[in-house]
Parts: C-alpha cells; structure tokens; sequence
C-alpha cells in the first residue's frame, strides 16, 4: 500500500487483485445483488485511489480499507431506505435487527432438501441473518477481523459488536442445528479440541 | 480470565493468532471451565462450517477490469495541490511563528495592532495546517505560551479578575468558531484523519486568534500571570475539550482514522 501510494502503478494492480474480492464480497454479502456489490467496489476503489496519500505507513490496511467500503455500505443503506445521511450504524442496527435476510433456512430440513449439502446450508443461514449481523459475522470470520477492529470500521462500539456477533453467531448455531435435527443424512461437524491451538 | 470473557468472544478471540495474550489466557481457562470448553468446540465447529462454505461468487472479470480502469484513469502522480497547500501554509507559520520567539530574545516592545495583525494571520495558517497535517497541533501551546513569554513584564497578581474572565471567554468564543465548523463539516462522509489532533489543531489556532485580538483590547496584557490564566489557558482547554469530543464522536459516529 505504501508504495501504492507513492504512485506505483504496479503497487496497485498487486494490492487490487489481492483484495478486490474481498471488497466485492463484502457487499455482496450485505446485498446480495451482484451489480450493487460491482458498482460499491469501484467506488470503495475511487475513493481509496483518491484518499491514499492519506494512509499512515505500517498501519493495517485491512480495517481502513473496510472502513471505506463500511461507509459507503451506509450510504447505500440510507439511499435504499431515504434516511437522513446522519443516520449512525447503530441506528441502523437496532432498526435492522429483528429483519430476517433475503433467504430463509426454516425448510432446509424438509424432506426436498434432504440432499442439499452441507455448505449450502450454511450459506442460507448466513443468508438469513439481518443484514446488521450478517455484516458482523462477514468481517469477524471471513475477513479475520477482531471485534475493536469491526467497531472501528463500522464506526460503532466493541460492546455493540460483541453483542451483534453474540446474537448472530447464537442464530446461526441454532438455525443449522434446527436444520440438522430435521435431516440426519447430513453428519454435523466435529472440531473438538481442535480450533485451540488454529483457527482459520 | 472467566466464563463471560470467553463465551462473549469466541468470534473475537478465535481470530486471534495463537500467540496473542487473550487468547492464550482464553485457551488456559477452557482447561479449567468445562462449559467454556464446549461453547469454544462448537463456535470452532461453526467458524469451520462457515469457512468451508463462504458461498459468495467471486466478482466477474468485467467488473475487476471496470474498476481497474476507472482508477488508472485518474492516475497516479502524487497530488500536487494539496502538496503545496501544506508547502506554503507551513512557510507562513514557520515564519510568523518566528515572531514572538524574536520578540521573546530581543524583549522588544511591539507595537499592539502589528502584534495582533501577525497572530490573527498565524493563527489562520495554523487552522488550515491542522486540517492537512492534524500534527501541527502539539506546536499550538508551545506557541500560546511563547506569546505570554514575550509581552508579559511581570508576574503581577492584583489583575482584575472581572475583566481577566472576559479575556478567557473571547479566547474560548474564538476558539468555538473553527471548531463548530470543523464538526459541522465532519458530518458528511469526508473526513479528516486524526480527528482529534485536527480539532484540537483548530480550537488551538481559534484561541491563539482570541489572543491576538486581545492584545488590541486587553489592558492587563503586561501582566505575566494574568496572561498565563486568562490567554494560555484557554488556549490549552479549548484543545483538550475540542480533542476529547472528536475523539468520542469519532468513536460513536465514523469509522477509521
């Protein structure tokens, strides 16, 4: 990033590759509309290109470069729902907590989607969480970042991210419980002992 | 290290490298707490599930090489205007800065309206640098009290205290102004980085504006420890206040800085 910002044009095409996706996948999971998710991160890309000489050398870029994607997943939000542009990320999270996502896991278990692997079922109860959790739960396992690091990047506090992870990840054990309990053709992961020592 | 750190972090600390303190002193209690134990098996079963089945498409080739190009398009030379905005407003303060400092060696007498005229222009320098390199603030109380040091004859107590509070509320008038419009202008998804330097920067500079005026109006100026009191004090409050409600509107409203 450093020598990005000094104007190294190869810099960037490096760090581009490296994180696009990421960047892309971040929206994706808070939109799950794949021209929004196109359309954010070129604007997260644009604004990063036009903020870099701001970038304090040897500071993580993960959580700075999220922070600008996380503001301008605010905006889209506020867009969507025309609220006032000073609506904060809490606001937005009490107001979004009790909304189901886009996609349901109630009839995973059901006798039709006895064959749906294991991922996919993941996938829906991930899906499922409101979009103020699923974003809690993106950063925290896919993106590696740590709760102080999510509440910097989202502008919030640690406690209202541990209590958003806490109630997310508590929903995403019981909903692929639920589904488990109602297909047992599917064997349930085992990691016992194992995650103590690594994790991702 | 108890039962409510580790089940109301697994996520946090489960991301954590295996050296990390916390996690270490985590991983040594589930030794001790059987329903940790089991809360951390099953929240290392889930992270695994969920790691095995991100599930999110990868962006389209199209759409990597749209944004490629839009941000090749607008190049990568290095900002030559912002450059030189910190180039000459740095010029004007280092020079203006070294006004009293002069005056302090020479302890020469300055005439009031060339004094206040040098500050206000100062201080307008220092505002405008805050905003680009926040850093500048720390030179702001060294400055304030250069400017005591160099027109204060004697430390004298018998001021009058009625009129020394009216000198530190036009210092703290003046140094709302900057700053009520610094936090009004973070309200936008612009912002500055270092928000509290900057408006600690900007609150400093306001005051030093205040003591500029009052060395037109203020007839205690000769006065040592009135200017201490009444001029760098102020000074020094509205930085500490303006820094510490940035930093907490920081922490409450925007993100990364």
């Amino acid at each position: 990033m450093a020598a990005y910002a000094a104007g190294d044009r190869l810099a960037f095409e490096r760090l581009f590759g490296r994180v696009a996706p990421r960047v892309h996948g971040f929206f994706l999971r808070s939109f799950n509309e794949r021209s929004v998710a196109d359309d954010l991160m070129q604007q997260t890309f644009l604004r990063l290109h036009r903020v870099r000489h701001l970038y304090a050398v040897g500071r993580p870029l993960r959580p700075w470069l999220f922070a600008l994607a996380a503001r301008l997943r605010l905006d889209e939000l506020r867009r969507r729902q025309r609220w006032p542009r000073n609506l904060t990320e809490e606001e937005w999270a009490r107001m979004n907590d009790g909304v189901e996502g886009g996609q349901e896991v109630g009839d995973v278990g059901e006798a039709e989607h006895v064959l749906i692997d294991r991922a996919a079922r993941v996938q829906a109860a991930l899906a499922s969480l409101p979009e103020s959790q699923r974003v809690i739960v993106h950063l925290n396992r896919f993106e590696g970042l740590t709760y102080k690091e999510i509440a910097q990047t989202l502008g919030t506090t640690e406690g209202a991210v541990k209590l958003r992870a806490f109630r997310a990840y508590a929903q995403l054990r019981k909903k692929l419980r639920d589904a488990h309990d109602g297909d047992d053709a599917v064997a349930p992961v085992s990691v016992a002992g194992v995650h103590r020592g690594v994790t991702s | 290290m108890t039962i409510r750190h580790v089940t109301d972090s697994l996520g946090d600390l489960l991301v954590r490298g295996e050296n990390d303190p916390q996690r270490r002193a985590a991983v040594a209690h589930l030794a001790v707490c059987g329903a940790c134990s089991v809360a951390w098996d099953e929240h290392a079963a889930l992270f695994q599930q969920l790691g095995e089945s991100s599930g999110l498409a990868a962006p389209s080739e199209e759409a990597l090489a749209a944004t490629a190009a839009a941000v090749q398009r607008e190049g990568f030379a290095p900002r030559p205007i912002g450059r030189r905005i910190v180039v000459v407003l740095s010029l004007v303060v280092a020079v203006l800065g070294l006004g009293p400092v002069l005056a302090v060696a020479a302890r020469a007498p300055a005439a009031s309206g060339g004094v206040a005229a040098v500050l206000a222009l100062f201080a307008a320098s220092l505002a405008g640098l805050s905003l680009v390199r926040p850093q500048v603030a720390v030179l702001v109380p060294g400055l304030s009290l250069g400017v005591a040091l160099a027109f204060g004859r004697a430390f004298q107590l018998d001021f009058d205290v009625p009129h020394s509070f009216k000198c530190l509320r036009l210092e703290l008038a003046f140094a709302a102004i900057p700053t009520i419009f610094f936090f009004v202008g973070q309200r936008g998804p612009r912002r500055v980085l270092s928000p509290g330097l900057a408006a600690a920067g900007l609150a400093g500079a306001g005051a030093l504006a205040g003591q500029a005026v009052l060395h037109l109006l203020c007839p205690m100026e000769t006065s040592l420890a009135h200017q201490l009191l009444f001029h760098v004090l102020p000074v020094l409050v509205a930085m500490t206040a303006a820094g510490l409600f940035a930093l907490r509107r920081n922490r409450r409203t925007a993100v990364w800085s």
